[in-house]
Parts: C-alpha cells; structure tokens; sequence
C-alpha cells in the first residue's frame, strides 16, 4: 500500500518535500490551530443548526429536526426583522460613509497647503486605532443626558434630549460615529491611487483652461473610479457580514431592540446568552451561506468591472 | 484671470473643509480630557456647559489609580494581553504566511485555499464558544490570544511580502546548505522587519482594544480587561446618569469625571504607539491590511 502512494508522487516532488520537511514540522501546529479554532467550529454550526440542542444531550446527543430552525427563522416576524435591520444598516452605513472618503481624499489630494494636509492626515487618522467603548465614551460625554450637547440645548431653553436612549437618535448617533472613526482611514486606499496619476494631466488641463471641479470630473474621478467600483462591490457582498456588531452592542438598549438587533447581536443576545444554541448557529449558518454566496458574486462582478479581485 | 480667481476660491473651501474636519476629530478628544480634570465642584456649576475646567485637578486620575483595584488589576490584565498574545499571534501568523510563501513548496496551493476559506466561511460565534469551552479555555488568560493565533489575513499580508523577496537569495541559501528554517529565521525575517514590526504594532493594539471576547468568555472578575471593565462603567447606567442629579461625591469628584479618567487611561497607549503606526502605514506596508 505505501508504495503506491510514494509513486503518486513524482521524483522532483520527493525532493521538495525533503527539502521543506522542516517548514512541514512548523505547519503542524498551524494546522492543527486552523482544524480546532476555524474547521470544528464550521462543522459544530452546520449541524447544530440541523438540532435541537439540550445541554443534556450535547452537540452530538441531541435530537435531529430537519429544517425546523429555519423555518422558524423566515416565518417568524422578529427574525425576519431581525435579518430587515441587518440589510437595512449594512446599506445605510454604505449610504453615509461611503463618499465622503472619496471626497476628503480629494480635497486632500488638492489642497496646496502642505503643513495643513500633513496635520490633518495625522489627526484624522487617529479615531480608527480606537476601540468602540472608548468612542462610546467620547459620545457619552458629549449627548449623555448631562452631556454637552443638552447643556448648549438648556441655553436655548430646549428640554434635555435622550440622545442615547431615544429611538430617534439612535441610528443617526450609530451612523455618525461610525463615520467619525473611519472617515480618515477609508481614504487610505483612494489617497493610494491618487498618487499614481500623472500629475502632468493636472497641469496640461489647467494650461486649457480647465478649472477644479472640471479637473475633477474628467480626470481626477475616472482615475480612481476602479477603486471607487471595487470598494462599493466588496461592501455589497458584506451586507450580511455586520461589521458593526460591537459598535451596536455598545449603542443600543432595549427601547430600540427592534431596529438595532441585527443577525450579529441576536446570536449573541438570544442564542448565546440564552442557549438557544440551535437557533443561533442556524441563523449563522444562514448568514455565513448567504454572506459566502453574495461575496463570491460581487467578487465576480469585481474582476469584470474593476479589473481587480480579492484572489 | 477668472482662473486664479476659481483655483483661490476652490483652495478656500477645501481648506476651511479640512480645518473643520479637524477640529471636529480634536476637539471630542480634548472635551474628554476637560471634563476629566473637573472638580466635583466646578462641574456641578458649570451645568455641563463647561470648555476648559478654571482649576483643573488630578483627583479623578488619584481615585481611579490609587483607589479602584477593579482598574489596577484590568491594566495589568491588558498589558499581559498585549505584551504576552501580541507575540504568539505574531509567531503563529508570520510562520504560516512564510509557508504560504514558498513557491515551490508541494501543496501549497491547497494550503492557500485552506486559509481562504476561514476568511470567507466563518464558524460563527456559538460553536467558537463551544470549542473554547470544551477544551477548558473559559475563564482563563490564554482565551485571550489562543482562538486568535492565526490571523488569516495576516497570513494573507505575510504570504505575499514574503513572497516577494528575490527568489534568488532563497536559491543561493539552499545551493551554500542553508536549512529552510535557517533561511527563515536568519535572512528573512531580518529583511522584514518593517513588515513585522507594523503587524506586532497592529495586532498589539488589536489586543488592547478588545473587550468582546472577554465578555463571552471571562466571568472571573480578576480576568477582565480594562475596556471591558469601561464597558461596565458605562453600561450600568446607560442613559439614566442619575449621579448627575444627586451629584453622587466620589472624593469630590463626579462620576463624569471618573469615567472620563478611564477613558484618557485608556486612550493614551493608543495614541503613544500611533506616530509608529502612521510610519507604517503611510509607507504603504499597511495597505494590505485595510481590508480586515
């Protein structure tokens, strides 16, 4: 038996794996992390979301039950709001901070003062290291009840507003911080391409005549627009991927459950913290099918229409 | 003429934007650090309309540093993280990015595809849980670093800057008898070590950050780190802020100002290790990592 597998493998082949045996040895424990951490983990929710979990039976004890768990997640109306909300912020976030990167980066890019363009890269920076308590924090102390925004509002004679418990305030406040933390650091990738312009197209158009918003329009754009395509393709194939789980868990309170929770939340406020194990990995399984479906085909689009793809 | 005109008028709004733009990052920072230094006293007065406090005092700082072991013991708890996770990560990362690398290497391809797919397919946190907690991870300090060590990216990020040093120093190291791990240890690492250092700075603030994964799986008091333990001090009173009203005295210090001076405590790692990190990154080596 040994031998048939040793001739499967060719001569040159025998000699690359005795040359790299060592780097073999170091790839053990890799894998072995890689199997445990990331392999189990997607084997445990393709079939959990297949049972019913019971803490007495454990994964493997429990009773199969077909496809109930998702049955219940698209007949239930508080699921199906559930995977509303994450589509709904997925795009609303897409919504606010998708351009104003691409329009900072720009006037960044156009502005001639060179001291204030070194600042203000280092300064807007800054908020993207940060974690998402320490930006609570920051608008805790600026829309908190005895915060300083109800503080200026008290001078007007206004009633103080519960910017963060209202349900008003909320996805305003969400959107808004999400943009402060990552405005600067999204223009990173568009400052990149920036730079690989010609700058003499700049001069040739300005010795035409052509002022900075034509600059604008028929150079500067459709220099990056590849760019511009890829990002937004790769952020619709993330929809179902809530990238703001820790910001929302933070954020929300139960008066605003019911536009807040999404898939990401849910799992960790009902499946996790009240052992519906089942339900939750059912709901994960879903979002990591869909999620991988949706990514792969933006990924497509991506490599027609950008020319460029994550592989 | 009407150009120049037009170039001066563009070059004024940006300017004026990106001014407002800065002050709009500054300033919450620095009304943060105001009201950590207002006295019990001052704050009160002021009604929360205050820009700078008049007598600014260490007090909060005192209370929080002296008086509250809870954050004592959640900063050393975040400094192990970093100083003892920021390393294994960074091992278990480069090392497999460095595999990933070799172009010759047999099977390597299927090594990749392997990699990908924990990136586009991941486990989800239930049954990362149960895993965690059947190998008996609950409640203690390796469940800080041992569920991150291979950050698949990262090994993305390695694969590729590894792969991009000239083949030709590989084949002249095997040619003189140099062992692969040799290779790896003496002469590729040392040439990355702008790569390196921009992924342990990465991942070192990654690990002081983080507050999730302590909130799942830490119930031991004496495990937490310091942002999970702002997370509570936050959280306990999201919104209501009765201690406004009865202006609780904390050593004379408001509850305002205490929480504020955990946030600076917090804050200030951060924006030591940032001029390092803007090295990094502007110089590009970061680019491939924007994406996580």
């Amino acid at each position: 038996m040994p031998a048939v597998g040793i001739n499967l493998v060719s001569q040159q082949n025998r000699g690359l794996i005795r040359r790299y045996s060592a780097l073999y040895l170091l790839l053990i424990p890799c894998l072995a992390f890689l199997l445990i951490f990331r392999y189990y983990p997607i084997l445990l929710q393709a079939v959990l979301a297949f049972k019913d979990f019971r803490l007495r039976g454990g994964v493997w004890g429990s009773e199969w039950i077909g496809l109930a768990n998702f049955e219940h997640i698209f007949t239930s109306p508080q699921m199906l709001q559930v995977i509303r909300n994450t589509v709904n912020l997925s795009l609303l976030r897409l919504l606010v901070g998708f351009f104003p990167p691409i329009i900072l980066s720009i006037m960044l890019f156009d502005l001639a003062g060179r001291r204030l363009k070194r600042v203000c890269q280092t300064l807007v920076y800054i908020p993207h290291f940060f974690s998402w308590v320490i930006v609570y924090a920051i608008v805790y102390a600026l829309f908190s009840n005895a915060g300083i925004f109800n503080a200026v509002l008290g001078r007007f004679g206004i009633d103080p507003q519960n910017f963060l418990m209202g349900r008003f305030y909320f996805l305003p406040l969400l959107l808004l911080s999400a943009l402060w933390k990552e405005l600067g650091w999204s223009t990173i990738i568009y400052l990149a391409a920036l730079m690989s312009i010609n700058t003499e197209l700049f001069e040739v158009a300005k010795i035409d005549g052509a002022g900075p918003i034509k600059r604008i329009r028929y150079i500067t754009l459709p220099s990056i627009s590849f760019v511009i395509i890829f990002l937004l393709i790769l952020s619709l194939g993330n929809i179902l991927r809530g990238e703001f789980t820790e910001q929302i868990l933070l954020f929300y309170s139960p008066p605003v459950y019911s536009i807040a929770d999404v898939m990401d939340t849910w799992v960790y406020r009902q499946g996790l913290s009240k052992i519906q194990y089942s339900l939750g990995s059912a709901v994960s399984f879903f979002q990591s099918v869909f999620g991988l479906i949706l990514v792969l085909v933006c990924n497509k689009l991506a490599t027609r229409y950008a020319n460029v793809g994550l592989w | 003429m009407q150009q120049a005109t037009a170039e001066h008028v563009y070059q004024y709004v940006i300017g004026t934007a990106i001014v407002l733009l800065c002050v709009a990052c500054v300033y919450p920072l620095t009304y943060v650090v105001a009201l950590s230094l207002t006295s019990e006293k001052e704050w009160v007065e002021s009604g929360g309309f205050l820009l700078w406090p008049t007598s600014p005092t260490l007090r909060a700082y005192v209370n929080v540093i002296v008086r509250t072991p809870v954050f004592t013991n959640s900063l050393m708890v975040s400094v192990a993280r970093v100083v003892i996770g920021t390393p294994c990560i960074l091992l278990f990362t480069m090392t497999m990015g460095y595999i990933l690398s070799r172009q010759r290497l047999p099977g390597r391809q299927t090594l990749i595809v392997l990699v990908l797919i924990t990136i586009l397919f991941p486990g989800g946190l239930i049954p990362t849980y149960l895993v965690v907690a059947g190998l008996g991870l609950l409640n203690t300090f390796p469940v800080f670093f041992v569920p991150l060590l291979i950050d698949s990216w990262g090994v993305m990020v390695f694969k590729q800057f590894f792969g991009n040093t000239p083949r030709e120093i590989e084949e002249a190291a095997y040619m003189d008898g140099v062992g692969e791990v040799r290779l790896m240890v003496h002469i590729m690492i040392p040439m990355s070590t702008a790569v390196i250092a921009a992924w342990s700075l990465f991942i070192a603030v990654a690990q002081w950050n983080a507050w999730f994964d302590a909130l799942i799986y830490v119930r031991n008091e004496y495990l937490m780190p310091l942002q999970l333990i702002m997370v509570n001090l936050f959280n306990t009173n999201l919104g209501w802020d009765m201690n406004f009203q009865t202006g609780e005295m904390v050593n004379r210090v408001s509850l305002m100002s205490l929480r504020m001076a955990i946030t600076v405590l917090g804050t200030v790692p951060i924006l030591l290790v940032y001029p390092f990190l803007q090295k990094h990154f502007v110089s590009g080596v970061y680019l491939g990592s924007i994406k996580g």
